[in-house]
């Protein structure tokens, strides 16, 4: 088990990787929900188009 | 060295005013940009509501021509949804979210900074609509066809007004999912994120759903104006109604994006004063999330008059009605909460409370609504206003103006006057009510909305509702006295707690927090956590 001041030591080495490593992770999940987005756009588009709703 | 560390050791360097305010990178800065603009259009707003008011202070046209005041009512309601309510919750996404987890910025800070500087360009456009020939658009914020298509060609520069602020919007909303999701301190499960990240995390996701369904509603709206297309245009086989489902489609979730996030600060701020533990956690972050799925299945609440089929009207009214539930369990815990704590009325707890009431109010009548009878007689009346602006300023501004009174401290290192926080408090809390409260009777007596003009039996509660106008607008004055004071004169230092029941990790940075947030993770004690242990 290690005492705080050893875990914030290892912390401070590990930092930069890590950071850079869940920063990739971000990006990733960023092109995911862009293209959930421009997905929604089109669907409305296409739903104009074709489908319209009776009433 | 990686290159993230070099960025961050790069922007420790002294930065010029231009360099920090127009190029910035920075969580802080960028939500501070974020909160300066939407105080700015709060008074732009603001300004077209004292215009609005003082027309109606009483019967026949005293100010302006009918067309004129249809303009500005509906420009009120753009400028106050996007420039106003929405920038202000993502300002406070961006100062907040970063240090509430443990980052030491946003995820993508270069897309903040694009997704910031998008909304002025985007309101100098939709602001320029006024002094082009034919005024701007005058059919509501709503924008329906046909009415909207006949206006002039400042439609075309709504209609990119709104890309822009839609863009904008899902930008800010993506770099939250992937902060959120990918860059909390290790240790920090979701189930132990403060509820103001989870609220911001569930309406991040509504924005991303919606934003786009809004985009392609007003692009077949373009192409109709524009390019000789007939999506909603009735004479050529077109369906204007289908405007109403797409455009609705959006506008109900859109209700929620504007109150979700509030419901994480009252969350926030009620536990604080209460010196008790949020109660029921978990119940409120399913709450949320039950709340944001049923907002997308009761659009067409907004259209019971248009003539959808029976089945329809039975199945949006009782899905709307269902809505009171997760909502009720979330004003039950803050109550419970407050049940039997030992509670303190610092400014930011009168606020927090003034909002429950207020939102009580907006959100019963709302539930009157919901019951297609009944909106029969209340579709397009004073009492709709009425109903939307409990739930908007009561429910949506009172959360802002107290997550700022909240959080001031932690950001400028200075405590604010006691006395005139409260003065601001007392003052909006009675002529909010002065304001809107009469217009739920003048709904009742078929006052229309939308209307520059009245009949005479209106004229004593528009009068009312007009002096409490005049007198909020004046109170928030209060507000940009205090802000300025506190950032710039106040010699009050802050401690780093502020608030002595206070938790979280934002709580554990000196204040005024430094410029990276924790450019080395935390090391995650659960009982310093704003919402504590809730594993159980």
């Amino acid at each position: 088990m290690l005492r705080t001041d050893e875990k914030i030591e290892l912390n401070e080495k590990t930092v930069p990787d890590e950071l850079a490593r869940r920063k990739a992770g971000a990006r990733r999940t960023a092109w995911i929900i862009a293209a959930i987005a421009a997905a929604f756009f089109i669907a409305s588009l296409v739903q104009g188009h074709l489908v319209g709703i009776p009433h | 060295m990686s290159s993230t560390a070099q960025a961050i050791h790069h922007e420790d360097h002294h930065q010029g005013w231009f360099e920090r305010w127009f190029m910035s990178t920075n969580h802080k800065d960028i939500g501070t940009l974020y909160l300066s603009f939407s105080f700015l259009m709060l008074f732009v707003g603001g300004s077209l509501a004292m215009l609005i008011r003082a027309e109606l202070f009483e019967p026949g046209m005293q100010l302006m021509q009918p067309y004129f005041f249809n303009e500005i009512s509906g420009m009120h309601g753009l400028i106050m949804i996007f420039g106003v309510i929405m920038p202000s919750f993502v300002g406070l996404a961006n100062w907040m979210i970063p240090m509430q987890i443990g980052a030491p910025d946003m995820a993508l800070p270069r897309l903040n900074n694009l997704s910031f500087w998008i909304l002025p360009f985007a309101f100098i456009l939709l602001l320029s609509t006024f002094f082009m020939p034919g005024g701007a658009p005058a059919a509501g914020w709503t924008m329906y066809p046909p009415l909207v298509l006949q206006g002039g060609e400042s439609v075309a520069f709504m209609i990119f007004a709104i890309h822009l602020m839609g863009i904008s919007s899902i930008l800010g909303s993506i770099n939250i999912i992937a902060t959120i999701l990918n860059l909390r301190a290790p240790g920090l499960d979701l189930l132990k994120m403060p509820m103001f990240c989870w609220s911001w995390l569930i309406t991040s996701f509504l924005v991303i759903a919606v934003m786009p369904v809004l985009a392609g509603a007003v692009t077949m709206m373009l192409f109709d104006r524009f390019f000789g297309t007939n999506f909603f245009n009735a004479a050529a086989g077109g369906d204007p109604v289908m405007y109403q489902h797409v455009f609705w489609f959006f506008g109900h979730p859109e209700v929620y994006i504007m109150i979700l996030p509030a419901f994480g600060i009252i969350s926030e701020i009620v536990p604080t004063f209460a010196r008790k533990p949020l109660f029921g956690y978990k119940a409120m972050v399913y709450a949320i999330a039950c709340i944001a799925f049923l907002s997308f299945i009761v659009w067409s609440h907004h259209m019971f008059t248009v003539g959808i089929p029976l089945g329809g009207e039975v199945f949006f009214m009782y899905a709307t009605m269902l809505i009171a539930v997760p909502t009720g369990v979330k004003i039950f815990n803050w109550v419970t909460t407050m049940w039997k704590g030992s509670m303190s009325f610092e400014v930011p707890m009168l606020w927090a409370i003034g909002f429950i009431v207020l939102f009580s109010i907006g959100g019963f009548s709302g539930v009157m609504m919901a019951l297609v009878p009944a909106d029969f007689q209340y579709y397009g009346t004073y009492f709709i206003v009425a109903h939307f602006h409990y739930v908007l300023v009561g429910g949506a501004l009172f959360s802002i103006i107290g997550a700022v009174y909240y959080w001031l401290p932690k950001w400028s290192g200075h405590m604010y006057s006691s006395f005139w926080g409260k003065l601001h408090f007392w003052s909006s809390v009675i002529s909010v009510n002065v304001l809107f409260f009469p217009q739920q009777f003048l709904g009742f007596a078929g006052m229309p909305r939308r209307i520059p003009d009245y009949n005479v039996a209106f004229a004593d509660w528009n009068m009312v509702s007009s002096i409490g106008g005049f007198w909020f607008g004046a109170t928030q004055l209060i507000f940009v006295g205090v802000v300025i004071h506190t950032v710039f004169f106040s010699k009050d230092k802050a401690t780093s707690r502020v608030w002595e029941h206070a938790h979280g990790l934002e709580w554990t940075l000196p204040s005024p927090a430094p410029h990276h947030s924790f450019t080395v993770p935390p090391v995650i004690d659960d009982s310093q956590l704003a919402h504590g242990d809730v594993s159980h």
